[in-house]
């Protein structure tokens, strides 16, 4: 047993760690909430030229080839930053489930784009019911009943669902399922789709690492200089115990995800445990790190000019996507515990 | 003892809630506008209060003398809470925390001209306490006030005060003894907002309200403006900070927030379940309704005990703005959670589960629990008052 990361995993991560620290500033953020589509194709095309965005994608088509383990700190980074762009629906679900079930035409015709950043995928699972940014793919994968299909955006009708979260466009979508566009059904979609919502629970779990680090920092920094009856607040043991609570969770939920990307890039027979045990966990985290670092912050946390509510928002809208922290519960509770 | 009304209480709650039918308007009332919606921003509220005025219900409890009823604070409470519930405007401010202060400590001139347009809804302000540097530790305020003839000139910058871009009148409080320990060197005034040298600065929040920093440079107060005693302005915000945490934090957006979820765990249906099957809601929403009635017994206990004159009691406000407060939010975590992938959407979308509340007051009910006095503040005061505990800074 090794537990850590490799060496190489821990170099890709302070890679993406800077480029995100020039690229995705606040100010970088901010701007996609007011942007007509919500994120950024320049910074997309930017990770992209890292290998980021084809990081699953098979290195026959372009990409890195590499698992979830690789993935996992990279998204867990991308959270950190706040990244507007859509690397869970594409880079983490999409890719693989293309690759799983598409056509060789299909994976073909959009494996390569994916990988060099000039395609973006849609995902839309039944349990689920938003495609996150649905106006900006060029690919949607649907899942309908017991069949995975491909469809054109100009296939589907698209209702917009404004999520509090301003750079995650929302929508659902109606759509009629034709045999031309099914890439898998009956038990292979199944498990297809099942491993789809184990990549997308992960994903955001791991973002919601990042994004609830975000949340612890600023608000220690605030805690640190913010004066009141004559000292920092963060000498209040209220604030202090606030924030090691936090922490604390924050700390408790990492190793749970890590413990998942591994068994989802190992498709372990208790994969679907692991990353419900790590998406509610985290969900959990990231509401705690949020109210606390509001609290902490006090009143100047609560306006738009600062730039706590961009992560406090992304943290609820992640919390409550892929399945929330209740869902995955009874998820665990279902699997410890089966129903006879 | 006993937790009925009586059966003059019930007629009054019958009334006002005739009286609000009879004036339905949704630009006046909207619940899922939680936060500020006590705030009378508009013409259109200000007229519906004017008729509240009209209808002798503001500042019920004050003296005859001044145009009151001198009525037990239940009345009161039960038309801001009956205000409440529909999302309107309250009674906040102006009789609740100016009116009563005045009562208390103001000049005959400041009763003469203040207590009449507040009993008729004529006059809105502003309350001035926070500064920069000065939010938790609001006695540490600087806004300076220097002697000039008969009266005052300010200078410095408050911010986070609500309702300057449409109120008339700030009450605001200023150091005018720097030299006094900083809570004995404070006095309130009263400031027409429109005096020359007063810039108001727009500050927009996550729960999409407006709220203002109000910068004073060379503002002339005149002596009759001053409230109470010299010096002596932070004692008189203590007891109306007191007040502003019962009357501002009104149970009845929370019962109803409750009810909204109850309902939609009855209805709604998850993976071809009903919610209202699954143990762990019902676990967590019997756990809710039990906080609940705790909150609302809590705030009858506080009106109880503020009926017997005198000060407002102090350690029941802060108990009870602690915990209504801290309760809204695990209410608002409840229905985040319970409303699962939907309850992100915004409030006024369509498919947003219960009228997108869901999402609109997880944003709103974040600044309860430090508008008015933090949590972690209220617990000092507790831990001070009641426990008798030394003090931590
Ligand atoms: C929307 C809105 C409207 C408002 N309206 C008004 C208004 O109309 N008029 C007005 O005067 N003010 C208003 N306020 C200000 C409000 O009263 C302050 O935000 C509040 O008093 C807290 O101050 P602060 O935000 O500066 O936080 P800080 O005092 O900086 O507190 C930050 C954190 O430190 C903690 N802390 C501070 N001191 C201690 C201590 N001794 N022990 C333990 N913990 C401590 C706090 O609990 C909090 O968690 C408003 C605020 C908001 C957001």
């Amino acid at each position: 047993m090794r537990f850590a990361f490799d060496e190489d995993h821990v170099l890709f991560r302070t890679t993406v760690r800077d480029f995100f620290a020039k690229e995705c500033t606040p100010a970088a953020v901010r701007e996609a909430w007011s942007s007509h589509r919500g994120w950024s194709t320049e910074r997309w095309t930017k990770l992209a030229a890292l290998g980021v965005t084809g990081l699953t994608v098979p290195e026959s088509h372009g990409g890195l080839g590499m698992d979830e383990l690789s993935l996992v700190l990279v998204l867990e980074e991308s959270g950190r930053a706040g990244l507007p762009e859509p690397i869970v629906d594409t880079t983490a679900v999409g890719a693989p489930l293309l690759a799983e079930v598409g056509s060789d035409d299909l994976r073909e015709r959009w494996l390569r784009p994916v990988a060099a950043g000039q395609a973006i995928l849609g995902v839309g699972l039944a349990g689920y019911p938003y495609v996150d940014h649905a106006g900006s793919a060029d690919l949607l994968l649907l899942q309908r009943g017991d069949e995975v299909h491909a469809v054109a955006p100009d296939q589907v009708t698209m209702f917009e669902q404004p999520s509090l979260d301003g750079a995650r466009r929302l929508a659902t979508v109606e759509w009629e399922p034709r045999v031309g566009t099914r890439l898998a059904d009956g038990e292979r979609a199944a498990a297809a789709v099942e491993s789809a919502l184990d990549r997308g629970a992960l994903a955001t779990a791991a973002q919601l690492l990042g994004v609830s680090q975000q949340l612890i920092n600023l608000a220690v920094q605030h805690a640190r200089h913010r004066v009141q009856f004559g000292q920092p607040i963060g000498a209040f043991q209220a604030v202090k115990h606030m924030l090691a609570d936090a922490l604390l969770r924050l700390e408790l939920a990492r190793p749970v995800v890590y413990r998942a990307a591994y068994s989802v890039a190992r498709d372990e027979p208790e994969r679907a445990l692991d990353v419900s045990m790590a998406k509610a966990y985290a969900s959990d985290a990231a509401t705690l790190a949020s109210r606390v670092a509001l609290q902490t912050h006090g009143a100047i946390g609560y306006t738009w000019e600062h730039d706590l509510h961009l992560w406090m928002k992304r943290g609820w809208a992640l919390a409550a996507s892929w399945g929330d922290a209740a869902w995955h519960r009874a998820r665990v509770g279902a699997a410890v515990l089966p129903v006879p | 003892m006993d937790f009925e009304l009586s059966p003059e209480q019930v007629a009054f709650r019958e009334e006002v809630e005739r009286f609000l039918d009879d004036n339905d308007d949704p630009e006046v009332f909207d619940v899922t506008r939680e936060n500020m919606a006590q705030i009378v921003d508009t013409p259109k509220k200000r007229a519906f209060m004017r008729k509240v005025g009209e209808h002798g219900w503001l500042g019920i409890t004050w003296p005859k003398e001044w145009g009151g009823q001198e009525s037990d604070g239940v009345y009161e409470y039960l038309l801001n809470e009956a205000l409440a519930r529909r999302g309107g405007p309250q009674i906040g401010k102006g009789v609740g925390i100016i009116g009563k202060t005045i009562l208390a400590h103001g000049s005959d001139r400041l009763k003469k001209e203040f207590l009449p347009k507040i009993l008729r809804n004529e006059v809105e302000f502003a309350v001035g306490y926070s500064e920069p540097d000065a939010g938790s530790d609001a006695a540490s305020m600087k806004l300076r006030a220097t002697r000039d003839g008969d009266g005052w000139r300010l200078n410095g910058q408050k911010t986070w005060t609500t309702s300057a871009h449409f109120a008339e009148w700030y009450w605001v409080g200023a150091r005018t003894d720097p030299d006094a320990p900083k809570h004995r060197g404070i006095t309130l005034f009263l400031v027409p907002l429109d005096q020359p040298g007063i810039t108001i600065n727009g500050i927009w929040t996550m729960g999409d309200e407006r709220t203002n920093d109000v910068f004073f440079d060379d503002v002339w107060v005149s002596d009759d403006y001053v409230v109470g005693e010299l010096n002596r302005g932070f004692q008189y915000i203590s007891e109306a900070l007191d007040l502003e945490r019962f009357t501002m934090f009104t149970f009845s957006p929370i019962e109803q927030r409750m009810d909204l979820l109850r309902d939609y765990v009855a209805t709604e249906t998850r993976d071809d379940e009903r919610l209202g099957d699954d143990p762990v809601v019902r676990h967590e929403i019997a756990r809710l309704a039990t906080d609940c009635e705790v909150a609302r017994v809590l705030g009858l206990r506080f009106v109880a005990k503020s009926m017997k004159g005198g000060p407002p009691p102090t350690t029941e406000a802060s108990e009870y703005k602690l915990f209504a407060t801290e309760l809204s939010k695990r209410l608002a975590n409840a229905s985040m959670d319970i409303g699962g992938p939907g309850s992100q959407l915004r409030v006024h979308t369509e498919d947003a589960p219960m009228q997108g509340r869901a999402e609109s007051t997880y944003r709103y009910t974040v600044i309860d629990t430090l508008g008015g006095g933090a949590s972690e503040i209220q617990k000092n005061i507790i831990a001070r008052r009641k426990l008798g505990l030394p003090k931590n800074f």
